[in-house]
């Protein structure tokens, strides 16, 4: 490949925040022979970024990727692991809602129709005491999961909370390094030609051009701000929300706190430092209506982050879509990018469909919240009418491609907020009762003694920063 | 939890291969005292008699039932089914394999194929089957059990059966009769329905007898006497995607030992399954009428028989297609009544596993709330369009001459299948919808095997140093090829274990 001018490129990053350097340097370590410049543009004003970041379990996969590891998270980011949120829903109702297993399946039929039977026969446990990873969670207690599947400490996984300003500079100090161009001076617009971008204007009056466009530039969507979007539906919560940051004492570490207000939702995160609080309103407006770009990759062109989509923030999905977005694009990465129509559309069907399974998830919270409120909710979508119907009527869960919450997530949260099948599979009626209580019990007690034996996690991140001075190594967890 | 609408009596009509497997499955959970499970037969109209090749997720039928594999084998004269050979369908003379199981290993998250793309040609490597486990094991008339180790090669691959359709359906009604389940002889001359709302209200046995139920299952093959005959709901024809539509078939004597794949030889104007069992060869001629007479198909398929036949032919009619619905009001069809496509991925036997689970996720109770029903037909169409589009693969990009490959080579496709042709051809990517039966390898066997070839491969192939990768490569066929090696021959692994009394 011979070298390009100054200012042409292969790839093309518009933005400056976690979006537009995620991608930059996702792109360069896929294809390091090509040349990927990135430049923010002063459109997108002062970030509206979340001041932290919630990462699901699948990012792990991401950062190897990106050559970033977990210490780096830890060290450099602030960041905890986490086991997931624990909602609390006013008048004393509370649930976990976590990636890992509750229960175990029996005879071809999920453990929540055995909860359910265990629940009619009047045994006193809330559904979340059959997961691990719920016990671990409300102690503030972390290991990493065993490798042996048949293990119970392999019935848990994590995500992690990430400081959002240190995340971006560790992302974009690594961009760097890696061979990322960052250019002077800001993109003010595009420059199209027959439906593609030709060139970018930048704001000191020169110009730059690259064979394909991704724009990071959050809601101002400065490459193609006409781009048509598609609505989902009003998104409840304002997205201008309260923060406030407080010292980080001995808390737990290990869980978010979910806590339904009068008219809204708080939510803490817990760093290493501190605990950010965030209030979200219920909107007052039809005008907050969540929405997507109708095709997000157009073209030469693909928008990524805030300025593909714009969702509730409840359960803060931001990254956990950018790392769909992205493991979408580099599995459909255009080699030539004059010819890419096909994965164009696959890429469009694929996100936007994610886009609308992640909307489904928050409706449902969202439902909660208005009801409580006393405010009328929206309609559901219809995949998940069906699947609210489904469950209601026989505990069926109904999973479509492209979800972003897992299964057992949506159990818990449909069980949580008081969705309860009528009636459970006939599987699950196979055993007597009492045989059914005695496993399961015998289970809630392996379950307390396996979390007995965990250390807190702020003892085990120190641990591991010390076994990683010990050794040198990186992967020396 | 029971509720007092639970159902009373749940009525299976047809005995054969789908109403056996349905009252087999059903008995386990009409256990609870409060619903009867009865199947009424009529031996005066018999079964279809053919079917005779599965696919892996028959294990899993096999293992919920709780069936002994090596008593199973012996007593349905069944072999092991490593893949299916397609001989001929791309060019006269070629022939590739769709093995069940995995190719190699994937590399930094990379798909293998992937590099198996970029490198092949210009490293003269193997065939991509031979770094799939289950192909170079059928090949060499190998086979065992996949282990348990996920590390081991032997864990990837994945095997099925083939089985007399006859003796098949004669186990699972002993399996199901030993659970409780009451067989009634007679054929079913009247259906009633309710005045109300036309559900089914009860049957009528030519002896006078009458057979009420709350929910009736129709499996009384091609016939559909409940869902189509009582109840009218139409079908969707799919002729001009698939034009086969007739059927020959006969029995042969057993020349050598069995190997352990299934043969589907393209011929002028459709193709001709071989099937080995323990004691028999089965064989078919699947043609399509437009294009070749009844008698013309039977000499091809006499001639091509590589023992003697030991029955006569039998002739087959059917039309490519579903029902409308599958579920419709009480009655649910499951096997040749719900809808039929060719054999050639031996699916159908899969369909009625997978309408079985879907049923029982489903049960409904006395109220039928419909979305019960709307889910099961939603879920079974989805699955039979996305075989339907698999099969069709097979015929669209051949090389072939003659009139019935030149309709089936320049017919439109369904809009699902060119995407996804489309996708491949550009970069090789093969993307699976979720349950989809069909995964990445299955179709990347025959997307290849028809000479459907990517422009490139995966851009950050590119990003890996070639010899490490060639090495990773070459260890991983050495693995492959090994483990094969050592596994036993396919007759001596069932000699061993389930051999079937001799005939
Ligand atoms: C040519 C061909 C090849 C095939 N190959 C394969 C294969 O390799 N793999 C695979 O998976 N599938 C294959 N199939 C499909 C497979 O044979 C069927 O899916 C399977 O046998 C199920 O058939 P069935 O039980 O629905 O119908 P049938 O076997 O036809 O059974 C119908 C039952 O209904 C009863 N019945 C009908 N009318 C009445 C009445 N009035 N009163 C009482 N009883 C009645 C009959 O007595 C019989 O018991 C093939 C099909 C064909 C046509």
């Amino acid at each position: 490949m011979s070298p390009l001018p100054a200012s042409q490129f292969d790839l093309f990053v518009v933005g400056d925040g976690v979006a537009a350097w995620m991608a930059a340097l996702l792109m360069k370590r896929l294809q390091p022979g090509r040349a990927i410049g990135i430049a923010a543009c002063d459109a997108a004003g002062p970030g509206r970024d979340d001041p932290v970041l919630v990462a699901r379990p699948g990012f792990r996969a991401l950062m190897a990727r990106l050559g970033i590891s977990e210490i780096d998270l830890l060290e450099q980011c602030d960041a905890t692991f986490l086991l997931g949120t624990e909602h609390h829903l006013g008048g004393g109702g509370a649930f976990f809602q976590g990636c890992g297993a509750y229960g175990a399946p029996a005879n071809g039929a999920a453990f929540h129709h055995y909860f359910l039977r265990l629940r009619t026969a009047g045994a006193p446990y809330p559904y979340d005491t059959f997961s691990l990873g719920a016990a671990m969670a409300s102690q503030g207690k972390f290991i990493h999961p065993a490798d042996n599947p048949r293990a119970l400490e392999s019935s848990f996984d994590y995500g992690h909370v990430i400081e959002t300003a240190r995340f971006r500079d560790l992302l974009s100090q690594t961009a760097l390094s890696a061979g990322v161009v960052r250019t002077g001076a800001p993109v003010s617009e595009a420059i199209f030609t027959e439906g593609r971008i030709g060139s970018l204007q930048l704001e000191d009056g020169g110009h730059l051009e690259a064979g394909f466009y991704l724009d990071c530039s959050g809601p101002a969507r400065t490459l193609w701000p006409d781009n048509p979007i598609q609505v989902l539906g009003p998104a409840l919560l304002s997205q201008t929300a309260r923060v406030d940051r407080a010292e980080q004492g001995s808390g737990n570490l290990s869980r978010a706190l979910s806590t339904a207000g009068p008219s809204g939702w708080t939510s803490e995160l817990a760093l290493q430092s501190a605990r950010v609080c965030q209030t979200f309103e219920l909107a007052d407006s039809e005008e907050a209506n969540a929405h997507h770009l109708a095709a997000p990759w157009a073209g030469n062109c693909l928008a990524l982050g805030r300025a593909a989509h714009r969702l509730s923030p409840v359960h803060t999905p931001f990254l956990a879509l950018l790392e769909r977005e992205l493991d979408l694009l580099s599995a459909l990465l255009p080699a030539e990018p004059g010819a890419c129509e096909v994965e164009a559309r696959e890429y469009n069907r694929r996100i936007n469909e994610t886009y609308a399974r992640v909307h489904d998830f928050q409706t449902l919270f969202e439902i909660a919240i208005a009801t409580r409120a006393g405010k009328s909710a929206s309609a559901p979508s219809a995949p998940l009418a069906r699947k609210l119907e489904q469950f209601r009527s026989r505990g069926r869960m109904v999973m479509y491609d492209e979800e972003v919450f897992s299964e057992s997530e949506w159990t818990a949260a449909l069980i949580g907020l008081g969705h309860l099948p009528e009636r459970t599979s006939p599987l699950a009626s196979a055993a007597p009762i009492a045989a059914v209580r005695a496993n399961y019990e015998k289970l809630l007690h392996k379950i307390g003694q396996s979390t007995a034996r965990m250390p807190d996690q702020l003892a085990y991140i120190a641990h591991m920063q010390k076994m990683m001075r010990e050794s040198g190594g990186v992967d020396a967890v | 939890m029971l509720s007092d609408q639970a159902l009373r009596r749940i009525v299976i009509v047809g005995g054969g291969t789908a109403g056996w497997m349905t009252a087999a499955a059903l008995s386990r959970i009409t256990r609870n005292g409060q619903t009867d499970l009865c199947l009424v037969e009529s031996d005066q109209i018999g079964t279809v008699g053919v079917g005779e090749a599965t696919i892996p997720p028959i294990n899993g039928f096999n293992q919920i039932l709780g069936i002994d594999e090596n008593d199973f084998v012996a007593k349905t004269q069944a072999t092991f089914k490593l893949g299916i050979e397609f001989d001929g369908w791309l060019r006269p003379g070629e022939a590739y394999l769709h093995p069940f199981g995995e190719y190699g290993l994937d590399i930094n998250a990379v798909k293998f194929y992937q590099f198996w793309l970029k490198y092949a040609a210009s490293h003269q490597l193997p065939p991509l089957d031979q770094f799939c486990l289950s192909a170079v094991a059928a090949r060499k008339g190998k086979f065992l059990k996949p282990g348990d180790d996920p590390r081991s090669v032997l864990s990837t691959l994945a095997y099925a059966f083939h089985f007399d359709a006859m003796l098949y359906a004669a186990y699972l009604r002993a399996f199901a009769e030993a659970r409780g389940v009451a067989r009634t002889e007679g054929k079913v001359v009247d259906v009633r329905l309710r005045a109300e709302d036309g559900f089914i209200e009860s049957i009528a046995l030519e002896s006078g007898e009458v057979i009420e139920g709350d929910l009736f299952i129709d499996c009384t093959g091609f016939r559909a006497l409940l869902i189509e005959g009582a109840l009218k709901t139409g079908y969707e024809d799919w002729t001009h995607w698939l034009p086969c539509d007739r059927a020959v078939t006969v029995p042969s004597a057993r020349v050598t030992d069995p190997i352990p794949y299934t043969r589907a030889i393209a011929r002028e104007a459709g193709w001709q399954w071989r099937i080995p069992l323990q004691h028999r060869t089965g064989n078919g001629h699947v043609y399509c009428s437009a294009h070749m007479s009844d008698q013309a198909a039977e000499t091809v398929l006499m001639e091509n028989l590589d023992g003697l036949a030991t029955a006569e032919p039998r002739r087959l009619r059917f039309i490519t297609g579903r029902r409308k619905q599958f579920w419709n009001r009480n009655c649910v069809a499951i096997g040749l009544s719900a809808g039929f496509m060719e054999p050639l991925e031996s699916t159908s036997i899969h369909l009625i596993q997978a309408g079985i689970s879907k049923l029982i996720a489903l049960m409904p109770d006395r109220s039928f709330d419909p979305i019960e029903r709307m889910e099961y037909n939603r879920l079974t169409g989805i699955q039979f369009e996305q075989i339907r589009d698999f099969l069709i693969l097979h015929y669209t990009a051949n090389q072939r001459e003659g009139p019935f490959w030149d309709y089936v080579r320049n017919m439109a496709l369904p809009a699902s299948l060119e995407e996804k042709i489309a996708l491949f051809r550009s970069k090789g990517r093969i993307f699976r919808f979720q349950d989809e039966l069909f995964g990445e390898a299955n179709w990347l066997s025959v997307l290849l095997g028809q000479g459907i070839t990517p422009r490139t491969w995966d851009p950050m192939v590119d990003t890996m140093e070639p010899a490490a990768v060639l090495g990773e490569m070459r260890q991983i066929y050495d693995a492959i090829q090994g483990t094969a090696e050592r596994m036993p021959s396919h007759q001596a692994y069932i000699t061993r274990y389930c051999a079937a009394p001799p005939v």
